[in-house]
């Protein structure tokens, strides 16, 4: 069964709509409840990742009935996972930022955009001039999802595409490339998942490449999240204990 | 015979509905309210709108202590 680009796009659109259908009757009341029992409310985000649904649930409900409030322990202050957020940095001005040793594109930072930008230049040869890569790309991808050269081209693209912002936006040292590049990664991890539970053929060892994934764009986002190279760098503030790197 | 598979499989889920059930209440008890909210969650659809309440109302063992805490720093 073969399809064209748009087809593809249309039904991951379709896709991403029910998920968020999801978000709205679930995310919310569980990023609530979460906050105000005193948990990261993130782990409410969980919900986003296709078939984790049911397990998020469970995990959100199994947590507010077994494990301790840090709503009901410590002081006054930590009530909430906000204000326990708030006391964990302190904010600086962007000059007084740059004087700090962890800022810039230096580290694990360096190394995710070298990376990156190894991966695009790869995939960029591997589209522009095929036969350099020794395989056909289409018959791979026919041979490990069972999805079409419509399919594979669609998956290219978008990788092509999010893996170029994110070099665009790494340099940039602005609040919001955080949240950018997070958004970056989970959704062209959600458009591969989605692509091929539509079109290909799900067997253990492509949920096993979901798992992988998953668990790296996971990985990824928690990094950007809690760095302290990439909060000094691009939110401008310093870890309220002292820095190790 | 398909009554009897029902019954079957009436039976397989209703530890998970108990389990939830005593999970719903164990939530609602430890935020302060009656655990006799928990009985909603086992409704489709009104589940959905018992959790949007939940998540908004007044929670009496958080908010209580946080506002009992507030007081202190006034006196």
């Amino acid at each position: 069964m073969d399809t064209s680009f748009l087809d593809i796009f249309k039904t991951v659109a379709i896709g991403l709509g029910g998920s968020v259908v999801v978000a709205v009757l679930f995310l919310y009341p569980f990023w609530r409840c979460l906050s105000r029992a005193g948990f990261s409310p993130a782990w409410s985000l969980v919900i986003l990742i296709p078939y984790c649904w049911p397990f998020t649930i469970a995990g959100v409900a199994a947590t507010l009935a077994f494990v301790p409030w840090p709503a009901l322990a410590g002081p006054a202050e930590a009530t909430s996972w906000r204000a326990l957020s708030r006391n964990r940095w302190i904010s600086l001005p962007r000059e007084e930022a740059a004087r700090h040793h962890l800022y810039g594109l230096q580290g694990w930072l360096l190394t995710f955009y070298v990376l990156y930008a190894l991966g695009f230049v790869v995939q960029l040869i591997m589209k522009i001039v095929p036969s350099l890569y020794g395989t056909d790309v289409d018959d791979e991808y026919l041979n490990l999802y069972g999805i079409g050269p419509a399919q594979g081209m669609f998956i290219n693209v978008v990788n092509l595409v999010y893996g170029l912002l994110m070099l665009i936006f790494m340099p940039l040292k602005r609040s919001w490339v955080p949240a950018s590049i997070i958004t970056c990664a989970l959704l062209s991890w959600l458009i591969f998942v989605a692509v091929i539970t539509i079109y290909g053929t799900v067997n253990l060892q492509v949920n096993l490449y979901f798992l992988f994934g998953g668990s790296f764009a996971g990985l990824y986002a928690w990094y950007w999240l809690q760095s302290k190279r990439v909060n000094v760098t691009y939110r401008n503030r310093v870890p309220a204990a002292p820095a190790t790197d | 015979m398909e009554g009897g598979r029902e019954f079957v499989g009436f039976l397989v889920l209703l530890p998970f509905f108990i389990l939830g059930l005593w999970i719903c209440i164990r939530i609602f008890r430890r935020a302060g309210r009656s655990g006799w909210w928990g009985l909603l969650f086992l409704v489709p659809i009104v589940n959905i709108g018992a959790l949007w309440v939940f998540s908004f109302i007044h929670w009496p063992t958080v908010d209580g202590r946080r506002a009992k805490e507030v007081s202190k720093v006034f006196e």
